[in-house]
């Protein structure tokens, strides 16, 4: 698989991999970019083009991961990223899972076995946005106050103080795990009153979604969260 | 799980035209004996296995205590007995060949649906164990109900995850539920998972 680089026209990227539609999405780039470069690209949008190239190419090969280079980046800007990319879970991906698996399973409220995998469903739904919310509105706040407070020297909010990052690690293992569960109980178990092509529009959602979501995972725990345990460590001396 | 036929009738010239009608459509196993005594050596508890049996000249007993996996038996009217119609366990020797193949059919189809609605995935200690998680036991719990270990509960939620692919408790749950493990009519599923 090859790696892009920034001399590369941003329209041959999308044709090599069309899953990085919502990736560039996140930077503010709309299409009808023609033939320019992704050098020009991020020069009209005023991205920093090493941290786009880096977390495109990220996206695009499970291979490629330069963790030294990745933690090189400001920390606020891999969570306005981050921040991105949960808006677009929350405003669209998951809705439209969730609008799929309804169609899938049909108004017929009567049948217990397609209720209970709506249920399953909606207990993911809930853990998923839960801790979506958390991360927005806890740990990304946390994290721009402790960079600013370590540059300008400064110490921690109040608000934050005894705070950690640890916890957020466990809590991406759940919910892959019951999202695993969730295919599996789907692609494997499921029963015959289905239509065909409704539950493959499903799956083909929850598949996008999880692979998203892997990539998504990956940056927070390799590269967030130690770039973070290094700036608490900061603050600790001083 | 393979099939054989065997046929019983002190009778040649039913066993060997019933045989041969037989070998018309089925390729797999089949022992054709004029004397009982070897039934015992040649009935498998292996396979799937239809016995074609003289009527009065053998009896259930003959067929020993297999409940784990029984033949199904299709009664062929001894020569002095008035024949009667094909039912799925007894032979109208007047049938034609479209009718014991069909009769064949039947049986193993049948056999067929049987093992389909079974859960097949998992064994059946991992079957009870699954029960108890999805009702939302704990390991000690499970261990007190089914007398094992607790290191042996472990082990089989093991197995059953790698197996299934289902981690979850709710996950397993849900499995549970659609795999009749579970009797769904006393539970609120709303609330289950």
């Amino acid at each position: 698989m090859s790696v892009f680089t920034a001399e590369m026209r941003l329209s041959s990227v999308i044709h090599q991999n069309y899953l990085l539609l919502p990736v560039i999405n996140r930077f503010g780039i709309r299409l009808g970019f023609r033939d320019q470069t992704i050098e020009q690209v991020c020069a009209q949008y005023n991205i920093n083009t090493a941290l786009f190239l880096a977390l495109l190419n990220t996206f695009n090969n499970e291979e490629y991961f330069p963790e030294k280079e990745l933690k090189t980046f400001s920390p606020s800007l891999l969570v306005d990223y981050l921040q991105k990319t949960h808006t677009y879970y929350l405003s669209y991906l998951v809705p439209n899972i969730e609008k799929l698996l309804d169609k899938m399973l049909g108004t017929d409220t009567r049948d217990t076995k397609l209720k209970i995998i709506r249920s399953f469903y909606s207990e993911y739904n809930d853990e998923l946005l839960a801790h979506i919310t958390r991360e927005d509105e806890k740990v990304f706040p946390y994290i721009r106050a402790l960079q600013s407070a370590v540059k300008e020297l400064q110490p921690l909010p109040a608000s934050f103080a005894g705070y950690s990052i640890l916890r957020f690690e466990k809590e991406h293992n759940d919910i892959d795990e019951k999202l695993l569960d969730l295919k599996n109980i789907v692609i494997k178990y499921l029963e015959p009153a289905y239509d065909d092509n409704d539950c493959n529009a499903f799956l083909f959602a929850l598949f996008q979604f999880e692979r998203d979501l892997q990539d998504h995972t990956r940056i927070e725990n390799k590269i967030l969260i130690p770039t973070v345990l290094e700036l608490e460590k900061a603050i600790k001396n001083g | 799980m393979d099939r054989k036929i065997i046929i019983v009738h002190r009778s040649e010239i039913i066993r060997k035209g019933l045989a041969a009608i037989i070998r018309q459509r089925y390729t797999g196993e089949m022992a054709v004996l004029s004397d009982k005594t070897e039934l015992e050596e040649q009935y498998n508890e292996c396979s799937d296995t239809i016995i074609f049996a003289e009527q009065r000249y053998l009896v259930t007993e003959d067929f020993g205590n297999s409940s784990h996996n029984p033949a199904k038996i299709v009664w062929i009217p001894s020569c002095t007995s008035v024949s009667s119609k094909s039912t799925d366990n007894s032979l109208n020797i007047y049938a034609n060949q479209d009718d014991i193949h069909e009769l064949i059919f039947k049986l193993w189809k049948g056999k067929a649906d049987e093992n389909r609605n079974q859960v097949q995935d998992l064994s059946a200690r991992e079957q009870d164990v699954l029960k108890l998680v999805a009702l939302g036991h704990s390991n000690k719990e499970i261990a007190d109900m089914l007398y094992i270990s607790i290191h042996t509960v472990i082990s089989h939620r093991k197995n059953i995850t790698e197996k299934l692919g289902i981690k979850s408790i709710s996950g397993l749950t849900v499995y549970a539920v659609l795999n009749k493990l579970i009797d769904t009519d006393n539970i609120d599923l709303e609330s289950f998972v």
